[in-house]
């Protein structure tokens, strides 16, 4: 792997993009999460969305340590994008606040929408509801943005951890699948387009 | 599960955890995404061939893939269900 030329050595994004070269060594991820033949759409996004928010829970399970009040006062993803936290429910005005504080209202908050029934019903023949499509949507929107702030805040400790390729190939299998389904708008992943390009190039 | 950790369970959804558990779980959960993918696939096309073999007609064959589909579709979702509740506790004895 060589990295771009522009990129100067030493900075963040090139690390960034040095590393994201390594995924760990699998098949056709492009083609495991195109929809099966004879599927449903909704029960698809269902299950890789609690299979996502898993993965995320635990690689941000690996760092919580080093994600603190002090490190993170904000939650960030790079100098360029700051998140303030709102669920449109029960918070309606963003509240500012550190990064571990949001991360724990977005996992929380995802984490009640996954055990509600009326959203994600558990219950063979129980159908989805109308606003699944749209929830889902908001949902995985939301869990990109730890992806970032880890990309971006905590790249160097997920290196010293030696869980790069397993967090790049997390990310490439999110990303596969939104991109597969178009579930998130380009503008919300432009934290990360830089890799999601390389990741992407590499596969093809 | 010790008394303190049940206790940090409630407090947060987010928990500690050993880069160990969450590599070890990666690695296996990246293979099984590509091997039922497969299996999936080829379970379709196991139930084409044998269709083909015995010559059904072609509102029996809609009708048996029907099945199979409505088969696969509820195993996901018993998946999903699981996946939910037993995750961590699965984990926390890996790491
Ligand atoms: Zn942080």
């Amino acid at each position: 792997f060589k990295p771009k030329k522009h990129i100067p050595e030493g900075t963040h994004q090139y690390d960034l993009m040095k590393h994201a070269a390594a995924t760990l060594g699998s098949g056709n991820l492009r083609a495991a999460v195109m929809l099966p033949e004879g599927e449903d759409l909704n029960e698809w996004v269902a299950v890789n969305t609690v299979d996502f928010f898993n993965q995320i829970n635990m690689l941000y399970g690996t760092i919580t340590e080093m994600c603190t009040e002090e490190s993170c006062p904000v939650m960030s993803a790079g100098p360029k994008y700051e998140y303030h936290w709102a669920d449109g429910q029960t918070v309606k005005k963003p509240i500012k606040c550190s990064a571990p504080k949001y991360i724990d209202y977005l996992m929380t908050w995802v984490q009640d929408q996954l055990d509600d029934e009326a959203l994600f019903p558990s219950k063979i023949g129980v159908p989805f509801p109308k606003n699944f499509p749209s929830n889902a949507k908001t949902i995985l929107k939301r869990l990109f943005r730890v992806y970032a702030h880890i990309y971006h805040q905590h790249f160097s400790e997920v290196v010293q951890l030696g869980e790069e390729a397993h967090l790049n190939t997390s990310f490439k299998h999110f990303i596969f699948f939104v991109q597969e389904f178009q579930l998130i708008e380009r503008k919300e992943l432009a934290p990360l387009q830089e890799l999601i390009d390389k990741l992407a190039a590499k596969d093809r | 599960l010790s008394s303190e950790m049940e206790l940090q369970r409630c407090e947060s959804k987010v928990r500690n955890l050993s880069p160990q558990a969450f590599k070890f779980y990666m690695e296996q959960h990246i293979e099984n995404v590509i091997k039922s993918c497969e299996e999936r696939e080829n379970r379709r096309m196991q139930l084409e061939k044998e269709m083909k073999k015995i010559g059904l007609s072609d509102k029996d064959q809609s009708q048996m893939r029907k099945m199979l589909s409505q088969k696969e579709s509820n195993f996901i979702r018993l998946k999903r269900a699981k996946m939910d509740k037993q995750l961590f506790r699965k984990i926390k004895t890996i790491g």
